[in-house]
């Protein structure tokens, strides 16, 4: 079982996106300029470092909240 | 050496297409290219030859006797004749010079020097490699991301043959959804960064670390590690899987040249200092992209002129 906290994600990937961790929980991540190609390329290495699974470019895309990323990379994490 | 007097400046691009100072930074910082090469409007064969015209005024002996001319770019600015076979005219080479093009890209340069590794065996002495691209005809149009990568020059490196080994290893994955593309027709390069890194991060060290099992040899024997200048955030993950930093030179070098596709190991070279008083030297040269292909080779390198010269 992957044992990264929801707060524990997002402050890594606020990190990554030069962001305050409060603006990350309120923000769609479509509204976030840092949220572009680049920044989907970082977020993945991180997602990657934590869960140990490399992340598809669709699913960052079309993800809507950090939220809904954590919920989808604890979920394929602890799937195997 | 052969790049352009102009250079575009990567932080005025950003700004252009609306990102904030902030972001602009911080690709600047990610990407590690503050400014690329520009040749416009020159062309890809008026610039090689102007740039050759160059060589021959200021190092006659260089360019005489080569019995070889391999050309590779992806920016051709002609399909009939070729460039080699041009060069061969305006070097007055001997008619039986073996001339040839060859389209390829960030991996062009393994494969120059794999043709090159076979032509020797055939008895050629002499090889001129000609490779490198003026991206700025393909990336005009471009996105905005694609077009801060790539830079306009060439590499023109002179192999002499000797008795020591050249091998080589280049591997194909057909066009990988078309990752990387760009159509004759529109003549605008597409790239998808994402896929494109996770590609490399995924395979070259792979590659890497077989060759060095194969060859039972460690990165340690290697004076130089020559990857190819794709932007600094790839150079880096490739040394961070390999564990590994030139003492010669930063692993990425390029940060006001660009992405020279097949020129850009050659670029890389070019920016380190005091090769050509440090004698006989062991390359490992790492070539990836479009294709998508990516290669290897492993050489053992006498550089006797390494230079930047403006066109």
């Amino acid at each position: 079982m992957s044992k990264i906290s929801f707060e524990e994600f997002a402050r890594e990937i606020a990190n990554d996106l030069e962001i305050r961790d409060g603006q990350i929980l309120t923000l769609d991540l479509k509204d976030i300029p840092q949220y572009d190609s680049l920044g989907k390329l970082t977020v993945s290495l991180t997602i990657e470092n934590l869960f140990g699974f490399q992340i598809d470019y669709s699913i960052l895309d079309k993800a809507d909240t950090i939220h809904s990323l954590y919920e989808y990379s604890i979920n394929r994490a602890n799937r195997g | 050496m052969l790049v352009p007097n102009a250079s575009l400046d990567i932080n005025k691009l950003l700004h252009e297409a609306g990102r904030s100072h902030d972001e602009a930074s911080k690709t600047i910082s990610t990407t590690g290219i503050s400014s690329i090469r520009y040749a416009h409007p020159k062309l890809f064969s008026g610039f090689v030859f102007d740039g050759l015209e160059r060589i021959q005024q200021q190092h006659r002996e260089l360019l005489a006797n080569v019995d070889t001319v391999i050309v590779v770019s992806q920016t051709f600015d002609q399909r009939i004749p070729s460039v080699s076979s041009r060069i061969q005219n305006k070097l007055n080479l001997a008619p039986d010079t073996f001339c040839i093009d060859v389209i390829d890209g960030c991996s062009g340069y393994i494969k120059a020097l794999s043709l090159a590794e076979m032509l020797e065996k055939k008895g050629r002495k002499k090889i001129c490699i000609v490779a490198g691209d003026l991206n700025s005809t393909m990336t005009r149009n471009a996105d905005v991301g694609t077009k801060i990568l790539f830079g306009d020059g060439v590499s023109v490196s002179i192999l002499e043959s000797d008795h020591s080994t050249l091998e080589t290893k280049i591997y194909n994955n057909g066009d990988l959804n078309n990752v990387i593309s760009c159509s004759a027709y529109d003549n605008v390069m597409n790239m998808h960064g994402f896929e494109v890194f996770r590609f490399t991060r995924n395979v070259v060290p792979q590659m890497i670390r077989s060759h060095l099992n194969n060859s039972k040899e460690t990165l340690d024997s290697y004076d130089l590690v020559a990857i190819h200048q794709a932007s600094k955030l790839i150079v880096s993950a490739i040394c961070v899987s390999i564990k590994y930093n030139n003492r010669l030179c930063d692993d990425f070098a390029c940060e006001k040249i660009g992405n020279l596709g097949a020129g850009s190991i050659g670029a890389w070279l070019s920016q380190a200092s005091g090769l050509e008083k440090k004698g006989r030297l062991k390359m490992l040269a790492i070539g990836f992209g479009s294709g998508l292909s990516w290669g290897l080779a492993s050489l053992v390198v006498e550089i006797t002129r390494n230079e930047v010269i403006y066109v």
